[in-house]
């Protein structure tokens, strides 16, 4: 059975397992995605995930039942926490491309974990824009809403991240860096 | 153009699969070539790190904390609360049932419409406790309690008034560092 969406924020407020159960299904592997990206950890990943169904339960009374305002609210609370805890324990984000990238053979392993690499050198806001964008796949706009700023600055940050993620990776290859 | 504007124009152009145009801006430029290949090798890599699963346990444990939490929002019953927080004190029936009048009518007073909300409740419950029982208590020691977040009483010890701060601190320490169960703290001074 499906519901709307503000057919389910509503049956989440009544504690409806039901809609509880729909909400979990369609979001939390984004978010688990998400921080996967940021941190590489799968149980990190979970630990963010948790994190955030648990504020959203806390808060469910405050959330409108508009789905674009859902969507900005979560992953902002996932932004949060993973930013909160890179600098918190910087250890905890410890990237291990192995574990994240392959679970099997994958002939693009090398240059992904080249790439992987290069986001693990990024600082947290930086990663956090290049997931949303490259790897999340949110438009400018949609980033623009989540982040607070102007499409403008969105993009001119990406395209600065994109020229330093360019830079390391380079570097990486041993290649020239500017 | 400089180097630096050559290069937003490129990323500019791989954000918008202009590829060719990019490749005629770079022309003989080794850099800007090596530029190119960099940020196509991101774009064509960087969607692959999505991942539109999760394990199925992590989705189960999140929703088992979330039934947790529902089966256990149930209606937290003052009459019982207060009735064994006294019992501790061995009133006579006619103080005890004048001190549950009391707290009755400021427990009340002080609850929202909203007061599904436990934690808010519990707090408030707990300061009418605690601001009652040091007005009429001699206040020699105090009893110490926790409870969980289910209103189950999980640990009681009877301190010296002097350890009082000392014990709070304990309990506040033990709370923040398990965010989840939370725990909830009073104590009553003894005559």
């Amino acid at each position: 059975m499906s519901m709307e969406f503000n057919e389910l924020i509503a049956g989440a407020k009544n504690n409806d397992k039901k809609a509880w159960k729909m909400l979990v299904n369609n979001y939390s592997r984004r978010i688990y995605s998400y921080a996967l990206s940021f941190s590489g950890s799968r149980e990190f990943a979970e630990e963010a995930a948790q994190e955030v169904f648990f504020r959203v339960y806390k808060n469910i009374e405050k959330i409108k039942p508009v789905k674009n305002d859902f969507e900005r609210y979560i992953y902002r609370i996932a932004k949060n926490y993973c930013i909160d805890n890179y600098r918190k324990n910087k250890k905890v984000i410890i990237i291990e491309s192995k574990d994240y990238l392959v679970s099997g053979w994958d002939p693009d392993f090398t240059l992904k974990d080249l790439v992987w690499k290069g986001i693990n050198r990024l600082n947290p806001q930086d990663r956090n824009l290049i997931i949303l964008r490259e790897i999340e796949g949110f438009s400018y706009e949609e980033i623009a809403k989540m982040e607070k700023i102007s499409i403008g600055t969105v993009k001119s940050r990406l395209n600065r991240v994109r020229s330093k993620l360019a830079d390391i990776i380079l570097s990486l290859e041993g290649g020239n860096n500017e | 153009m400089n180097k630096q504007d050559l290069k937003q124009k490129i990323i500019e152009m791989v954000d918008n699969n202009r590829y060719e145009e990019a490749k005629k801006i770079v022309g003989e430029d080794k850099k800007l070539k090596e530029f190119l290949r960099i940020q196509t090798m991101l774009k064509d890599t960087l969607p692959d790190f999505k991942m539109d699963i999760i394990p199925a346990k992590v989705e189960n444990k999140i929703l088992q904390e979330i039934y947790d939490k529902i089966d256990n929002e149930k209606e937290f019953n003052i009459f019982e609360f207060i009735a064994g927080s006294l019992s501790f004190l061995k009133l006579n029936y006619s103080s005890a049932i004048s001190i549950i009048l009391i707290l009755l009518i400021f427990g009340f007073s002080y609850v929202k419409p909203n007061n599904d909300k436990l934690s808010y409740y519990s707090y408030k419950v707990k300061a009418n406790v605690q601001y009652l029982m040091d007005k009429v208590s001699g206040a020699k020691d105090i009893l110490v309690f926790m409870f969980d977040k289910n209103i189950e009483k999980v640990y009681e010890n009877l301190i010296n008034k002097e350890k009082k701060n000392k014990e709070e601190r304990k309990w506040q320490i033990k709370t923040e560092k398990n965010r989840r169960g939370s725990l909830y703290y009073y104590h009553l001074f003894l005559g």
